[in-house]
């Protein structure tokens, strides 16, 4: 256990400034699209209501008050997340390579450590999930904070009200921060199995060669198919199963998936793992 | 200790803030909105056994979808993982058919128009197609599923249709079954085309007997016009009766469209026979919201005052006196009033100033039974412009 959180601590501070440059990105490019975004609507507000000699009122009337969604879904808001799912999409890979392909063969060191090997791969996908999760918290946080932004630019009279908890019914965002707390876990647990599926398909790439990449894109072919294979049973029986017995399905499937991956890490990094 | 502590400090802020995100995720839903029913008028033991299939919209686009009885609504939050994970959204009907007849409802389409219930047997038919010749239409074969409901044992049989019936599909209205004859109302697309049909097949000797074009529109017929069935499409029991419309539309320059006055016919399940309803030309405007009930068929004319109902007796052929219920009613452009008539009561719930009126008639005598008012308990909750749509009101349940 002590041997995991150091690992976990290590594969931490490796990622650590860069972690950094994306928050800070993330930060000054969503404050800048709430202002931007604000300054906008106000501009085309006064120009509106200059040119057709509009009142307050009557202009609401038309058009409406300020809608968050110009902050929420512009550019400035999105970009930087797309972009942060990117990169650690990137690092998926990455966390792994380096160690061979790094300046000194690192890899040679973690294996020697004298602790059960797939210690590593289990700090490793800790990482990437702990990644992640801290990305989501950022954007928790930075939404009130983003609000307060707007509505200290918009006037009180063109101010929306914006409830945190109606935030799911955007669309993206239903995704990442489902309504209750299950499905989140549910969400970020196919997420958890879908990189262990990787790192899986990675160690076989590094321990059979070019033989690897083949074999590893079979690997991931099937574990795909088992994953959806009771949405596909249920497709093909035209919904002869409930959508609870599908769902129990699934979530069988999921442990199977996520323990053979498991499994198949162990014995490799064991027996198979060239360096 | 102190070489973790970026792990340490990100770990606890990733659980205080996702934890209190859901923790006050949770607090939010608690607070939802509820409605009850308020009695103001008339006998209380009149909704006793009633549920109100309903859903509200709170500004935005989701529907929010809730039961309310005597004892307040009960909440289905829309789009929670779980709730959609047991099918509570599914019309109460088929929530009672999947609860009790697990088995035969698998892989059914939830559509009452393809059930039959008497109190032996539930039935199930489907036309599922089996090609894809594309223009010339699907060759389809009908499937019927039997339940007996007392031994809880099923059987199914499958017929061929014939070469010629071919269409893109076939959308299913109404079945009827009296003496072994299943006689199934269905709408058929063709290339643009629509055909409403009464396909009979004998139970028997498992066949199709018959096959009856009620109507038919010609595919440039079909921007201006449409069929309209007017009978209560959640009823699965036997209705001697449909009744349907052939409307006509023009469309006026600023793309609103105006209806030209339509023929009304009725159909005859046991005489097969269709006869054209000729309606005074006062009641014209209100024929498209025409209730068929056993043997009567009745107009609701709202007015300032509160409800007139026409009523036309098939048997006798003639219009009859007309009923007319009295409440305080206030014209309302958002949300047309809801208007049901089962085993001879009227349901109305019309929106007024502070929530919705819920009236019960009894349509033999034209008395008024019950009044009451379907208000909202936690205003906060709510904004003022909130719209409350009731899509069903079942009696006796259970």
């Amino acid at each position: 256990m002590k041997n995991f959180f150091k690992l976990l601590n290590f594969e931490v501070n490796r990622f650590f400034k860069l972690y950094l440059t994306l928050i800070g990105l993330i930060i000054v490019s969503q404050f800048i699209g709430a202002i931007v975004e604000s300054k906008v609507y106000m501009d085309r507000t006064d120009q509106e209501m200059y040119k057709n000699q509009l009142s307050m009122s009557q202009y609401i009337e038309r058009h409406g008050v300020f809608s968050f969604n110009y902050v929420f879904e512009s550019e400035w808001f999105l970009l930087p997340i797309f972009f942060s799912i990117a990169m650690l999409m990137i690092y998926v890979f990455f966390i792994w390579y380096r160690d061979w392909f790094g300046k000194n063969t690192f890899i040679y060191r973690l294996l020697m450590l004298p602790t059960e090997r797939i210690t590593i791969y289990f700090a490793k996908l800790t990482t990437i999930m702990f990644l992640v999760l801290g990305l989501v918290t950022l954007q928790i946080l930075l939404i009130p904070i983003e609000i307060q932004i707007v509505n200290s630019i918009i006037p009180t009279d063109f101010q929306s009200n914006f409830s945190f908890y109606h935030f799911s019914s955007f669309e993206i965002w239903g995704w990442m921060y489902p309504n209750t707390f299950t499905e989140f876990i549910l969400i970020y647990g196919v997420g958890l199995i879908f990189v262990a599926v990787l790192f899986t398909a990675i160690l076989i790439e590094r321990s059979y060669g070019l033989k690897g990449i083949l074999f590893a894109i079979v690997y991931g072919m099937v574990s795909f198919g088992v994953f959806f294979a009771p949405i596909l049973l249920n497709e093909l029986s035209s919904g002869y199963f409930y959508s609870l017995e599908v769902f129990l399905m699934l979530l069988v499937m999921s442990f199977i998936v996520l323990g053979s991956a498991i499994w198949i890490a162990n014995h490799l990094l064991k027996y198979k793992i060239r360096v | 200790m102190k070489k973790y502590w970026k792990t340490i400090l990100i770990s606890l802020i990733i659980v205080t803030t996702i934890g209190s995100y859901y923790i006050q995720q949770a607090m939010a839903s608690k607070k939802d909105v509820s409605f009850k029913i308020e009695t103001t008028n008339g006998d209380k033991g009149e909704i006793d056994n009633l549920i109100l299939q309903a859903s509200y919209q709170n500004g935005g686009n989701i529907h929010h979808w809730l039961q309310i009885s005597k004892d307040g609504s009960t909440n289905q939050i829309s789009r929670t993982f779980f709730r959609d994970l047991v099918e509570a959204h599914e019309p109460l009907m088929f929530q009672k058919y999947i609860q009790e007849y697990r088995n035969f409802m698998r892989g059914k389409v939830l559509n009452p128009g393809q059930y039959f219930e008497d109190e032996d047997r539930l039935i199930y038919t489907t036309f599922q197609s089996n090609g894809r010749n594309k223009g010339l239409g699907n060759l389809f074969t009908l499937q019927i599923d039997t339940l007996d409901k007392k031994t809880n044992d099923s059987s199914s049989f499958e017929i061929n249709m014939p070469d010629q019936v071919r269409y893109d599909w076939i959308n299913e209205r109404d079945i009827y079954i009296e003496n072994g004859k299943i006689k199934i109302l269905a709408t058929s697309y063709l290339n643009g085309e629509e055909e409403l049909h009464i396909y009979t097949v004998d139970e028997n000797k498992k066949e199709l007997e018959h096959d009856l074009i009620l109507a038919k529109l010609e595919s440039e017929e079909r921007a201006q016009t449409s069929i309209n069935i007017l009978n209560d499409y959640n009823k699965v029991q036997n209705e001697n009766y449909i009744l349907y419309m052939v409307e006509k539309y023009k469309y006026l320059d600023d793309g609103e469209r105006e209806t030209i006055p339509s023929k009304m016919y009725l159909y005859n399940y046991l005489n097969n026979e269709v006869k054209e309803l000729t309606i005074p030309a006062e009641l014209k405007p209100y024929m498209k919201y025409m209730i068929l009930h056993g043997t009567d068929i009745f107009i609701p004319v709202h007015s300032a005052i509160g409800l007139e109902l026409k009523r036309y007796n098939i048997e006798k052929n003639q219009w009859e006196e007309h009923l007319s219920f009295k409440y305080p009613s206030i014209a309302n452009d958002e949300e047309a009033p809801f208007l049901q008539i089962t085993d001879d009561k009227l349901y109305l719930v019309s929106r007024v100033s502070d929530g919705h009126f819920f009236f019960i008639g009894d349509v033999r005598t034209g008395e008024s039974l019950y009044e009451g008012k379907i208000i909202n308990e936690n205003k906060e909750n709510l904004n003022a412009d909130y719209s409350l749509m009731i899509e069903q009101i079942y009696n006796n349940m259970n």
